[in-house]
């Protein structure tokens, strides 16, 4: 098997028709998976914006990059934090996106961004089904961090976040609900199946 | 019975909500393919992963949420 090869979809965004990237050479070498890649990446622009605009939130993204203070690496704290995340009396090896904006939130640390050309940051998109298992991973972490904040195994919980940024709120909520409402979804086709096979 | 026949209205109503669903696939993927027009090739996969792979991912993150934990790793 060829080791998979990632291309940089988000560059494609550019309306300057000078700039080229390799998908855009070779439009035949675009998979499936990369398609799919690409569909959700782009998903997420409505909600980055909708969560700034109306919830007041930035987006961080550490996995993507990440640049750490030496002054913040220097609090020991914050490194068993990040390094260490504990949930539901585990260690878990994912989820550090919002293990460090919590920790920056709660300890008074302020937030800015850059509106740059230069400081867009792209996404690798995968060409194998390796995205399936990445979007499985992702899934796990929202709704472990959705489950944290509302039962509220950190802070802040589900009230201070409420009063903070109603808007977050509300979607930490429904990201809980969402495995539920899969649930939902297949029964309710279970149900029609049986009883309208026509409908369902 | 508001409605002489009730299959009739069931398959309306069926209908409707279809149309708003479809509504929605059609604003949200020709925005994307307006963005990426070079994935206007495999955009059936949008559609399959809306309806049917998007709560199958996450059915399948529910019932493996154990696995990200340390303890679960196997060691390369």
């Amino acid at each position: 098997m060829p080791i998979s090869r990632s291309q940089n979809l988000l560059q494609c965004r550019s309306t300057d028709p000078s700039v080229s990237s390799p998908l855009i050479d070779e439009p035949d070498s675009i998979s499936v998976f990369q398609t799919l890649s690409a569909r959700t990446a782009y998903g997420l622009n409505g909600t980055m914006a909708t969560r700034y605009g109306a919830g007041g939130g930035v987006t961080t993204l550490t996995g993507a990059c990440v640049a750490v203070r030496r002054s913040l690496l220097k609090k020991k704290d914050f490194c068993e934090e990040y390094t260490n995340e504990v949930n539901f009396g585990q260690r878990r090896t994912t989820g550090d996106d919002h293990c460090l904006t919590r920790w920056i939130q709660n300890n008074g640390w302020r937030t800015v961004w850059q509106r740059h050309e230069l400081a867009e940051v792209g996404i690798y998109t995968a060409s194998t089904s390796r995205h399936i298992s990445q979007l499985t991973r992702w899934s796990r972490t929202g709704y472990i961090a959705a489950l944290n904040t509302i039962f509220g195994l950190k802070e802040p919980d589900i009230l201070q976040l409420w009063k903070r940024h109603p808007i977050l709120g509300g979607k930490t909520v429904s990201r809980a609900l969402r495995p539920w409402f899969s649930v939902f979804h297949f029964g309710v086709w279970v149900y029609v199946m049986f009883t309208s096979p026509g409908i369902g | 019975m508001p409605h002489g026949n009730t299959e009739l209205t069931r398959i309306s109503d069926s209908l409707l909500f279809g149309i708003y669903n479809v509504y929605g696939y059609v604003t949200g993927y020709s925005s994307f393919l307006r963005a990426y027009p070079i994935c206007f090739k495999h955009f059936w996969v949008m559609f399959i992963y809306d309806v049917f792979l998007k709560h199958v991912i996450d059915l399948y993150a529910l019932l493996t949420l154990r696995t990200e934990y340390w303890d679960k790793k196997q060691a390369n």
